[in-house]
């Protein structure tokens, strides 16, 4: 099990990590979508840092901009009228100021991205070897030939029995554990240090994606790798992040350690969260704290902050004048709230 | 050492032994034909047996392809049973005519997964409200309809705003209140949830549990409440049943097989559950099964779970164990494994240790 205080905090016992150990980091990240009705902002200044063999856990409902940020920041997005602004480093590399063409190269030899549809993400009418020999031979330049052997090490890695065998079958002879194995396998083609994964286990059943999840944390181990998982579910936080990072309306809300996130979390939006979900041995039928209403239009955000119309314990004023900025409120643990 | 306590929980029913059976399934089995003569039968849902009492609440668990769905569809006559019985109010489906099933079927109604796929996006709320009310020939005047529209809407927590818009206007936690209105249209007596709150975002399923809980308080409804979330069902149910590759492997009290899961199954499922708890608790020992349920078309022989059962003994393969009871007689599980191992195990995790 990997020690839930991997994050060093400044003021820690634990060694104070030096800024060579933040392996991805976003400044100011900024989206804003530009239609025929006007442009909405739908990231509006993120800073998130990833430390080398950390797993961050990035947090959201639909539309809260979790996605959207990596996805943009990656240069993964196609997306028409977006325009970004802000900063992304990647291995101590500002991607925002090379060529489209060195970013992509700085960017495929570090990042590997695992998305939630495994299905749509491999191709039906070629075999897994052959996709996977691709992504292997474009990461590393080798000619294809030469690419086998690792593609099937690749299949090992992921847990696939009889990899070799396994190279020449199609994605719908495989169950969807398997396909995400594979693209699993695909994403670690080249030896990436940062694996991405946007909400991988969601089509998935339980029991299959507390295999994934175990997957994906053995190989963070075996291969030093440093985890995003994008997701929405709380309980797969809990699992398997070392830092949480909680989005909502296209902000960053809270950031913290993830034991102390859980133990006490800071906005009142996390905390509604928490008290929402479903309990094993409750009482049946005792009611849930529901969060009432539905997350903001970002077209028509106030000055505010973006949960006021549904914080339970909203005070003053303030809170509709002003968006509360992500103030450190102890050491590694961030909320942008006035209300605690 | 007898180190298993039950705790007295405090249920949300009472006794529940005046209540009557508004449902009842014997032996249903439901199996799909392959177009091609060479295709094995694929056996959906085989030999399902249990009662819904009135006003009650029996939570299907299970994951793709166990026949949940299939069995809350057979039960609704929208799939023919192969075989076995499923009575409504005493009368048995199979043996009523047209007539009589069409009355039957305003008793019933049904809530899946995709609220966005079970709404027309061209027809206004107003309209998929109203509808059920004229195929069912209720309310006797335009007026009349329209009254109860507005009630159905307001029972769901939406406003009259709502009855001129379309479903895009809506929000997923919205439409799903649509579809549950559309529901209620024809005062059922019994609805079939089928992972109603799946496709939802965490902060709207607890607004949609709360309506689901509230609405059986209000209007004492009986429900088949489908899903493969083991907390979200313990929530609402009375009773589980725990199904795999179409067959009961658990049944009983929903409180009983939380403390003491007795299926090696349904303890697998019952520890892939991720709740939101600090990590330090998250992180303890998990049973993670290997591999995917087995292909329905094919499954293995004897005891459908063996393939990923870490208990697995020769028996398993030869044998199909059939439903017994464990400690409670109401509380049953198709398993090999001696008592005394589950009861082992149980105790094992009732302390923490791992397993």
């Amino acid at each position: 099990m990997s020690s839930s205080d991997v994050l060093s905090r400044p003021g820690d016992a634990a060694p104070v990590p030096d800024r060579g150990d933040v392996l991805l980091e976003l400044e100011d990240w900024r989206v804003t979508l530009d239609t025929e009705d006007g442009s909405t902002p739908i990231v509006r200044g993120v800073d998130l840092q990833v430390r080398r063999g950390e797993s961050l856990a990035l947090v959201g409902e639909s539309g809260s901009g979790k996605t959207m940020t990596t996805m943009t920041a990656l240069g993964l997005t196609t997306v028409v009228g977006l325009r970004t602004s802000g900063t992304v480093r990647l291995a101590g590399q500002d991607l925002t100021a090379m060529s489209t063409q060195q970013a992509h190269r700085h960017r495929s030899a570090n990042v590997g991205v695992i998305f939630q549809d495994h299905l749509s993400s491999l191709n039906p009418v070629r075999t897994i070897g052959s996709q996977l020999v691709d992504a292997v031979s474009l990461r590393t330049g080798r000619p294809r030939k030469q690419c086998r052997d690792e593609a099937s090490e690749l299949l090992a890695q992921v847990g696939l029995p009889h990899p070799r065998r396994q190279l020449r079958s199609y994605p719908f002879e495989m169950s969807g554990g398997m396909r995400q194995r594979v693209m699993i396998a695909i994403a670690l083609a080249g030896g990436p240090k940062v694996l991405v994964a946007d909400e991988p286990t969601t089509a998935l059943d339980v029991t299959v994606q507390a295999q994934i999840i175990e997957l994906v944390d053995e190989l963070r181990v075996s291969m030093g790798l440093t985890i995003v998982w994008i997701t929405h579910d709380l309980g797969v936080v809990a699992r398997l992040a070392d830092r949480v990072a909680v989005m909502y309306a296209g902000r960053v809300v809270e950031s913290s350690p993830a034991e102390r996130f859980f133990t006490s979390p800071l906005h009142p939006y996390a905390r509604a969260l928490m008290g929402a979900a479903p309990r094993r041995g409750a009482a049946k039928g005792s009611r849930l704290q529901a969060l009432p209403g539905q997350p903001p239009d970002l077209a028509e955000l106030g000055p505010g902050c973006a949960f006021w119309d549904r914080c339970p314990v909203r005070s003053d004023d303030r809170c509709r004048t002003d968006d509360p900025p992500l103030i450190e409120r102890e050491p590694g643990h961030y909320a942008a709230t006035f209300c605690a | 050492m007898e180190t298993i306590v039950t705790q007295p929980r405090p249920t949300g029913t009472a006794d529940p032994a005046p209540a009557t059976n508004l449902v009842e399934v014997r032996n249903l089995a439901v199996h799909f034909q392959p177009r091609r003569r060479s295709g094995s039968v694929v056996k959906a849902v085989d030999d399902v047996s249990f009662d819904i009492p009135e006003g009650t609440t029996l939570g299907v668990v299970g994951e793709s392809g166990c026949g949940k769905s299939t069995t809350g569809r057979a039960i609704l006559n929208l799939v023919r049973p192969t075989s076995g019985s499923v009575r409504f109010g005493g009368q048995d489906l199979a043996n009523v005519d047209r007539a009589a099933l069409r009355r039957l079927r305003s008793d019933m109604a049904m809530v899946f997964q995709d609220p966005i796929g079970a709404l027309d996006p061209l027809q206004t709320v107003g309209s998929a409200l109203t509808e059920p009310l004229v195929a069912h020939g209720i309310g006797s005047s335009r007026r009349d309809r329209e009254r109860r529209v507005r009630e159905l809407l307001d029972m769901v927590g939406l406003g009259e705003r709502a009855l001129g818009r379309l479903p895009r206007e809506f929000s997923g936690g919205q439409r799903q209140r649509i579809v549950i209105a559309r529901a209620l249209a024809t005062s059922p007596r019994f609805i079939v949830f089928d992972e109603p709150i799946a496709a939802l975002d965490a902060s709207i399923q607890a607004q949609i549990l709360n309506l689901i809980l509230d609405l059986q308080r209000e209007l004492g409804l009986t429900y088949l409440f489908i899903t493969h979330d083991l907390a979200a069902v313990e929530h609402v149910s009375d009773r589980l049943v725990v199904m795999y590759l179409g067959r009961v492997v658990e049944d009983g009290d929903a409180r009983e097989i939380d403390d003491r899961p007795g299926h090696p199954y349904t303890r697998a499922l019952s520890s892939a559950v991720l709740e939101p708890e600090p990590p330090s608790v998250a992180r303890r020992e998990r049973i993670v099964v290997g591999g995917d349920p087995p292909d329905p078309a094919n499954p293995p022989s004897g005891c459908p779970f063996r393939t990923r059962c870490w208990l697995a003994q020769d028996v398993c393969a030869e044998v199909r164990p059939e439903l017994l009871p464990l400690e409670l007689p109401s509380h049953r599980a198709a398993c090999h494994a001696p008592a005394a191992t589950v009861r082992a195990d149980v105790r094992e995790m009732a302390e923490g240790v791992s397993w």
